[in-house]
């Protein structure tokens, strides 16, 4: 049986004061607060801002519990330069290597936009960007349709790159729910169900949403699955405004009697 | 999860006899074996491992040739028992989510569940459960798909196989298709494959976009079938009756009361070839064949052949259905129509004669030409002599 690790996508955020961390937190101890809650973050900053080695050994010295999994900066997965994506990827390795010697890495995750076709040319940026980052345990997320083919899950399996399992509203030409170990990493990203507001609106928006027991109990059926064909499944709530992504990750922890978050956790 | 509208569950355990030998024995799971059976020099691998299938082992290859790429590869006999059992404890676990389940062999069940949401949640809800059931209680990993219908939920089988699970929701079914290799499309052999390739066809979703004067124009009048499929059009229901249970079913009705023996041949044979092709695509074949006769004055008589053997190509369809036409015509009497059915259904596969060299005869050999040429120019460009009286 795998290793299951819950946490939430991002940590740092202000409107969480009072929901999930204590009032009167600052902004500096917010990861402290975290790192006692769950074993793992996803951090998403460094989709943003390109992540520095300094920084983000910073904030494993500030929670040294946490395994973390960093979303790749957005020269490599949403504004592309044929040009310039390679050193990009230099200076994002070497910003992350770090995480990896000290053995708190997760996953990088490269998250596609829609706009990221099946086509020829992106699959040779794919198979070479996979290249570069080779050495990190790498996690997929498509949001177009087109790439939930037979071909890429092989492609995925050979270069032992996870595809991520998505939870998002069902809206027409969405990607399709697909659960398939293609790693021995299995990477699990929970988006929320806002389908009213999940194109047009602003993140705080279309995250907003919290799961019922009901709609938890069966994405705890999704995840043991997945524990099935895995070594480590990694799990991240999205659903982030008012600390929803908190009270779900918490109560998906319960129902996959997980325990305390503790050293054991990783 | 919402998407109540696609129903359909498809479960299906990849190289099934291999899945049951390893969760009868864990310690197979990491080592690379086959199914083979024992006994002939010239033996063809049933089903290989998970860990076989990653060196590039495939059901149907030598032994042989298994053994040159994987010197380490262990053989082991297939054990029909086992999987009997295995069996008939998925479609125990099946049972519980649904009463219409449809049980082909080999590992592989399709279930509606329509209308259980309210017991069960919604069907991927469902399906999750089933999958982690078969491997909690089974110890088998099987591929799961949710879809609207049978034919898109077997493609996304197929589509992740070994194993996982994915749902497609309805609407989105053309799209799914799209990408996806063709091979993956039901009823695409090696022939069609083939022909298809050289084309420069790949994906499903090149077919699908054809119109019905392209799609004849490369390959006949089947084509259209074979395109809408790439569709992921399919209004075939779950048919929770045994796989020997269900029958193929053609019906010729004359323009004019037939009276001439020649004339009912022909027509016979045109409807044994039909027949016989739409089992064939389904990789299976019969054990008996029913004929009832229609005649003009409003009787009716039946007749009814049954083979001890597997009947699969059109000469043993033909020969069974006129023996069944013979005993039926009792009168003096024109008819006006008559069914064939072919009955007593079993896969082709299961025969493992198939998979056993020195290769296929003659007659096999004779027959797979006669099914591509019919496949590809339609059914009317090649016939026994006999049908041509009809035409």
């Amino acid at each position: 049986m795998a290793r299951i690790l819950i946490g939430t996508s991002g940590y740092s955020y202000t409107e969480w004061v009072g929901p999930v961390y204590p009032e009167g937190t600052k902004a500096g101890e917010y990861l402290d607060r975290y790192g006692t809650l769950f074993p793992t973050v996803e951090l998403n900053f460094s989709y943003y801002r390109m992540p520095e080695a300094e920084q983000l050994l910073a904030m494993h010295h500030q929670s040294e519990s946490l395994l973390f999994s960093i979303k790749a900066h957005e020269s490599l997965t949403h504004a592309i330069d044929t040009a310039t994506w390679r050193t990009a990827a230099a200076t994002f390795r070497s910003a992350v290597s770090p995480l990896q010697e000290k053995g708190v890495l997760g996953a990088v995750l490269l998250q596609f936009p829609y706009s990221f076709h099946y086509d020829p040319d992106r699959r040779r940026y794919l198979d070479a960007l996979v290249r570069s980052l080779g050495t990190f345990p790498l996690a997929v997320e498509f949001r177009n349709g087109q790439w939930y083919n037979n071909r890429t899950l092989d492609a995925l399996r050979e270069r032992k790159v996870s595809l991520v399992s998505l939870d998002m509203p069902e809206i027409q030409s969405s990607p399709p729910m697909m659960d398939v170990a293609t790693s021995p990493l299995a990477y699990i990203r929970l988006h929320g169900r806002s389908k009213e507001t999940w194109w047009g609106s602003d993140s705080a928006a279309r995250y907003d949403y919290l799961y019922s027991e009901k709609e938890l109990a069966s994405i705890a059926e999704r995840v043991r699955g997945m524990a099935v064909a895995a070594q480590l499944v990694l799990v991240y709530f999205n659903n982030h405004r008012r600390g929803q992504a908190v009270k779900n990750a918490m109560a998906l922890r319960k129902l996959l009697a997980l325990g305390e978050v503790g050293a054991h956790d990783r | 999860m919402t998407g109540d509208h696609a129903s359909i569950i498809h479960v299906n355990v990849t190289n099934f006899a291999a899945s049951v030998a390893t969760s009868r024995d864990p310690t197979l799971a990491d080592k690379a074996f086959a199914i083979a059976r024992e006994g002939s020099s010239r033996r063809i691998v049933i089903a290989p491992s998970r860990r076989a299938m990653e060196e590039g082992i495939h059901a149907g290859m030598p032994v042989a040739t298994a053994l040159r790429m994987v010197p380490s590869l262990s053989l082991i006999s297939p054990d029909a028992s086992a999987c009997a059992k295995a069996e008939s404890a998925m479609f125990e676990i099946a049972s519980r989510y649904s009463p219409t389940i449809q049980h082909d062999s080999g590992g592989h069940m399709y279930l509606d569940v329509a209308g259980t949401t309210r017991l069960f949640g919604p069907p991927v809800d469902c399906a999750v459960r089933i999958r982690n059931e078969i491997h909690n209680l089974l110890g088998m990993e099987p591929a799961v798909a949710v879809a609207s219908n049978k034919l898109v939920a077997k493609i996304g089988t197929r589509a992740i196989r070994p194993s996982g699970i994915t749902q497609v929701r309805e609407g989105d079914e053309e799209l799914f298709l799209a990408r996806q290799d063709m091979a993956l499309l039901p009823g695409v052999g090696p022939t069609i494959g083939r022909l298809l390739a050289v084309a420069g066809f790949s994906d499903i979703g090149q077919l699908a976009v054809l119109d019905d004067m392209q799609v004849e124009a490369l390959l006949g009048k089947h084509g259209l079938a074979l395109r809408n499929a790439a569709r992921g059009w399919d209004t075939s229901v779950v048919d929770p009756r045994h796989l020997g249970n269900r029958t193929i079913h053609k019906r010729v009705d004359f323009s004019e009361p037939a009276g001439e023996l020649e004339a009912l041949r022909a027509a016979m044979v045109c409807a044994a070839e039909d027949a016989g092709l739409d089992m064939r695509k389904e990789l299976l074949a019969c054990t008996a064949v029913h004929i009832t006769l229609f005649w003009a004055d409003g009787a009716t008589s039946e007749g009814k052949q049954l083979s001890s053997h597997p009947l699969v190509l059109d000469t043993e369809i033909l020969e069974a259905s006129w023996k069944a036409m013979q005993q039926a015509m009792r009168r003096r009497v024109r008819i006006r129509a008559f069914t064939l059915s072919l009955q007593r259904l079993l896969p082709a596969k299961r025969e493992p004669d198939l998979f056993t060299p020195p290769g296929p005869t003659r007659e096999e050999r004779l027959q797979s030409a006669v099914d591509a040429t019919r496949l590809r120019f339609g059914p009317a460009t090649l016939t026994h002599a006999a049908a041509v009286f009809r035409v």
